[in-house]
């Protein structure tokens, strides 16, 4: 693998082949995946007043939020699939520093699904696929509450996973 | 001064957004390229003056090392190739030391989920105690984004090369 040095950095030679040079270093982040590929872009989504139904409108309800959450964090991924032992997980947002965030829209409860996603987020945090896990919550608009339920707030809680509240 | 090799992805562009024919290429030359990047690696973490133990007792010399190369250019925006570089010959290393433990894992092509985050790259597979069998795991995303996360000046994180190493013991 030879190569010529091309830079130095704090006393360390690193020897670049030709193919990498003539790519540019400052796309060195791209080439190993850490660029903005999955961009998060704004949708502009509005939700229509009539004619969806209430899980559809949820679900748009659902995507602004976590498409207004990416846009936080420049070049943070929407919509990734990590896998667990338990089967995938789909993270809302995964920021490149590796935090985790998950994006509820009112009231939640802990109920096997939402359960589900607790322990295949414990799972990421405990296994180092994630450095961090936060859930956010926006009151709803149809329904106007927002939050974990007392059961689920102790659950995410145990699983060391952070709530912050969106309102 | 030390010289280092930074690794040749041989991918213009990141994994998921290459044609299948042109990401198997490239996990083919990773997979060629893993015991040559390990003793580059080892040989490198050497010439630093840190010592060079065996098996999973590498890993926190490898976690002190790494956390040091990538101390040395806090605050500026991003890793460079080499931070990226020493990720992926660490997930090599980690591999391949679950690879010399147990004969079930190996290096796959991910070729399921476009939206996986590893879809189209190299990843372990062959896990027996999981009933997921889909389920796969790679560290250079983990210690790349644990890499920007010592360039924003985040604190060490000690235990973070076992927790990786440990985390896939018990389901293998």
């Amino acid at each position: 693998m030879a190569g010529a040095n091309v830079s130095v950095t704090g006393g360390v030679a690193i020897k670049q082949g030709e193919e990498f040079v003539l790519q540019g270093q400052e796309t060195g982040a791209a080439l190993f995946g850490f660029d903005a590929d999955h961009n998060a872009t704004n949708r502009g989504l509005e939700i229509p007043d009539i004619s969806v139904s209430q899980i559809r409108r949820n679900q748009i309800a659902g995507d602004r939020a976590s498409d207004e959450i990416a846009l936080r964090f420049p070049n943070s991924q929407r919509e990734v699939t990590m896998q667990t032992s338990d089967g995938p997980r789909r993270v809302d947002v995964l920021t490149t520093d590796r935090s985790a965030i998950e994006s509820k829209v009112g009231r939640t409860s802990a109920d096997a699904s939402t359960m589900r996603q607790v322990n295949k987020d414990r799972e990421l945090l405990e296994n180092g696929s994630v450095t961090s896990v936060s859930w956010e919550f926006r009151r709803s608009a149809q329904t106007g509450r927002v939050g974990p339920t007392p059961r689920l707030q102790a659950e995410l809680e145990a699983a060391g996973i952070e709530i912050r509240i969106v309102d | 001064m030390s010289e280092y090799d930074v690794f040749q992805p041989k991918l213009a562009k990141p994994c998921h957004l290459a044609e299948r024919k042109e990401a198997k290429v490239a996990y083919e030359w990773y997979v060629d390229s893993v015991s040559e990047r390990i003793e580059i690696l080892k040989d490198f973490v050497a010439k630093c003056d840190y010592p060079i133990l065996e098996g999973r007792d590498l890993l926190p010399v490898l976690n002190d090392f790494f956390f040091g190369v990538c101390a040395e250019i806090k605050g500026q925006e991003k890793p460079g190739p080499l931070e990226f570089s020493l990720a992926s010959d660490i997930n090599m290393y980690i591999g391949n030391l679950l690879m010399q433990k147990f004969d079930n894992l190996h290096w796959a092509f991910h070729t399921f989920g476009k939206s996986d985050i590893n879809y189209q790259s190299p990843v372990i597979m062959g896990f027996s105690k999981v009933k997921n069998k889909k389920y796969s795991r790679e560290f250079f995303g983990p210690i790349g984004g644990y890499a920007i996360r010592i360039v924003q000046g985040k604190p060490k994180e000690d235990d973070l090369f076992l927790k990786l190493y440990d985390s896939c013991v018990k389901f293998a």
